[in-house]
Order: C-alpha cells, then structure tokens, then sequence
C-alpha cells in the first residue's frame, strides 16, 4: 500500500512501513491514533526511514508525520493485522 | 568554389556560435554523470514551499566573472516514472552573507544586499520515465530547467539559490524527485530514563533527538510532546546515569519522576504546540528547540544530556545523552526550506539538490 502526503510517502512491508521522505526533514514520527506514544526514527541517506509497526490490534490507524505546524506533512497507515 | 569573403564569413560565425556556446557546471562536480546517494522534492511542484540552497564559492570557480543563465535539477535514479507536472517559481540570486555551515534558519537573513530575480513564471517538471543509473543524463525528460529572464554575473562568494514556489492547480507533480547529495553525519545518542506522566508510552519516553541536526554547523534540534499549551524546559548538561528522584527535591510528582542531570549548561523554554490535524491531538503538543551549533572543533565529538520538565506538573521526561560526529560536514552547501510564506525553515548542512549552471 502506497499512500502520498505531498512529499512523503509510505509503503508497509511486513512487520515496519517504510518512509519516503521528499522534505528535508531529518526523522519521521510514528503514533497510534487517540494514543500518546510516539516514537522517532531517523532518515536515512537514501531518504527513507523504515519504522517497525506497533504491536497494535488490526484495523488500528498508524500516523506517520514530518515536521511541525506549516511544514508537517501528515500520513495514515492502517494496520491489517498484527505484525508477526 | 565559394567567394573567399563568403567563407571568411562562414568562418567568423562559427567561431562567434562555438564562444556563445554556454558552459555547464553541476554542483556537486562529483555528480556531473552519475546519481547522488539521495533525492529531495521540488518547491511548488506539490505544495508552497521556499528553499533556499547555499554554496561555496569552492564549488563555482570555474564561473567566476561570468553570467549565469539557468539553473537545471536532474531527477533522481529510480525505476519509477515520475508523473509531470507544473510549478509556478521564482527564483532569485545574491551573494549570501553566510557561509552554508554558518546559514541561518531565518530565510531573509541568508540573502545578499542586492538579490536579482533570475525568474519568474511557470515551470514544466516533464514526464519522466524510470532510470536506474548509476549514469544519468542531463537530457529533456530528466530534468526540470529553469532559463533565466534575467542573466546573473557571479562574482565571487557563497550563492544563495533562492526558490519560492506554488503548485498549479490541477498540476502537481506529486512524486517527481530530483537528485541529491546526503552526507551520512549524525549524533549518537543514548537514553538515561528518567521519565514520567502522560506522554510517551508506558516508557514515559517523551523527549527526543534528530540526530542528523546534531553537528557541528547544524542546527540541532530537540523536541518533546506534552500537554497542550504547558510550558517545557529544556535543560542541556551533563548527564548522570543515576536519577535524582524529583520529589526527593520538593517537587510533588512521584517518585519514577528523576532527574538524570549532573550540572546544566543551557536552559530553554518552549511550549508544548499543539497538532491542529486530525487524530494528532492525543500526542499531545510539540515543544521543539533549536541550537545553531558552530561550525568549530567545539563541536566536534561533544557530549550533552537533554532532559526536558514540564512546568506545569514538575514530571519529567527521559534524558537523552548525545555526542556530535567527529567530523564537520563537507558538502560546501546548505538547504533551508520552509513553507512559503513562512519566514523560517528547516536546515540542513547535509542534505542539498545536484544543480546543473548554465554560464557564459
């Protein structure tokens, strides 16, 4: 599943979604919908930050942000099923 | 046989075609062939966006005393098309008062005295059709070329590249990435625990590093999420892998609330910035602060702890230990982008476009 937020953009491979970063932000955050843990992983040389998907229920919304206020570009990823 | 003054003739107007032949320079020079490690998207090609790149004057000798007439972006290597589209930019050139490891995140701040405004209008990002190198050639379809209105005359000194652009509607070009180089710098870091409340998991892992920013010449940033609208400290120094309990201290928190800093250095506040987008709002809002860091031996291989409290409720958040690379960054360019209409951005002394220079 490919989804575009104007300039970034995510595939979920397995048990992590892989982060297409065209910004040049540094590092990508990950959280659950209606939770308040984040986590933050960085970007790497080839502009992609690959971040393990929670242990979270199938059907849970992942928002994968960069940035912050007017440069934040915003992504949901829903999670199918559990990771292995 | 011809007249003698009609090939006399013939002659001066190849010799004038082979002098007003321009001349082309691609920045990084390593880059001229082949694809850089990374890529980064366009202004305007899907959202307003500023970006201003500076360069050292090292990169551009060879157009030295001479007049700059366009500006090219090479796509990046990839086997994905990359759908077209259109950009609204415009461009404009100075002489950066900065050096790319002394910019500023303020945009207006990296300007020279006497900005030119190269180019104003429409831009064509052209379909593109996959390429997977390493060889990428500089022709119509794999790359987006910015022909000057107005020639600019490089004298000498640190270019500043300015860009401000605006999607056309019904024209985005979503995902059409241009080549990039990324120097593969960054903080290491540790964390000491020590944090508490709300945010962050059942770890209270609250307070983070963007370990790419923390270099010498960066801008280092640290950011934290907490309650909306509260009022974080951030403290810098050094760290202590053993906690001091808060409430030990007076403070009425409980006890897994500690305090993993030996001595401060720098204080800073910032408020916890609440998210506006939807389902962002239970993260809480984001504090950030940024340290310009020098571009000196200061900075190199330097250890500090970062441990963040919330003023409002005395907890604390886990303290992170980090050290800069033992390196400064070698690009010799520096990328600032922002939104548009924004009157900072983002920046980054690792990460900058390959640019072609059209010159004669």
């Amino acid at each position: 599943m490919i989804q575009d937020g104007e300039g970034i953009r995510a595939v979920q491979q397995g048990g992590s979604v892989s982060v297409e970063v065209g910004p040049n932000d540094s590092s990508v955050e990950i959280s659950t919908a209606g939770n308040n843990d984040t986590t933050s992983t960085r970007v790497e040389p080839n502009k992609t930050a690959t971040v393990p998907i929670p242990d979270v229920p199938g059907g849970t919304l992942l928002l994968i942000t960069v940035g912050k206020g007017s440069r934040r570009r915003t992504i949901l990823v829903e999670v199918i099923a559990p990771p292995p | 046989m011809p007249p003698i003054r009609c090939v006399v003739l013939s002659a001066m107007l190849a010799a004038t075609l082979v002098a007003q032949a321009p001349d082309h320079l691609v920045v990084p020079l390593a880059y001229e062939t082949n694809d850089a490690v990374s890529f980064q998207w366009i202004a305007g090609a899907s959202r307003d966006v500023r970006q201003q790149t500076l360069i050292l004057q090292s990169h551009l000798t060879p157009m030295l005393g001479k007049t700059m007439q366009a500006i090219e972006l090479r796509r990046s290597a990839t086997a994905e098309t990359f759908l077209g589209g259109t950009a609204d930019l415009t461009v404009s050139l100075s002489i950066s008062p900065n050096v790319p490891l002394a910019c500023s995140s303020q945009f207006a701040a990296n300007v020279g005295p006497s900005p030119v405004q190269v180019f104003t209008g429409p831009v064509t990002l052209p379909t593109s059709p996959g390429v997977t190198g390493p060889a990428v050639a500089w022709s119509a379809s794999n790359i987006v070329r910015i022909e000057f209105q107005t020639p600019f005359l490089y004298t000498g000194g640190t270019l500043c590249v300015d860009v401000v652009g605006h999607p056309v509607t019904g024209q985005n070009a979503n995902w059409w990435m241009a080549d990039a180089e990324f120097e593969n710098l960054a903080a290491t870091s540790s964390d000491l625990g020590g944090g508490c409340g709300a945010y962050g998991g059942p770890q209270h892992e609250w307070s983070f590093v963007a370990e790419r920013t923390v270099l010498a010449g960066g801008h280092a940033l640290f950011f934290a999420y907490g309650a909306p609208w509260d009022l974080g400290l951030a403290l810098f120094g050094i760290g202590s892998p053993v906690g001091i309990p808060m409430d030990a201290l007076g403070f009425p928190v409980p006890p897994i609330c500690e305090l993993h800093m030996a001595s401060f250095l720098v204080l800073q506040l910032a408020f916890f910035e609440p998210e506006s987008a939807l389902g962002l709002g239970a993260r809480g809002g984001r504090a950030e602060i940024r340290l310009p860091f020098g571009h000196d031996p200061s900075f190199l291989g330097f250890t500090c702890t970062t441990q963040w409290i919330d003023l409002n409720t005395w907890e604390t958040s886990n303290a992170i230990e980090w050290t800069t690379p033992s390196s400064v960054p070698t690009l010799g360019m520096a990328l600032v982008e922002g939104d548009a209409a924004d009157a900072s951005g983002e920046v980054s002394v690792h990460l900058a476009h390959v640019m072609r220079f059209e010159y004669q």
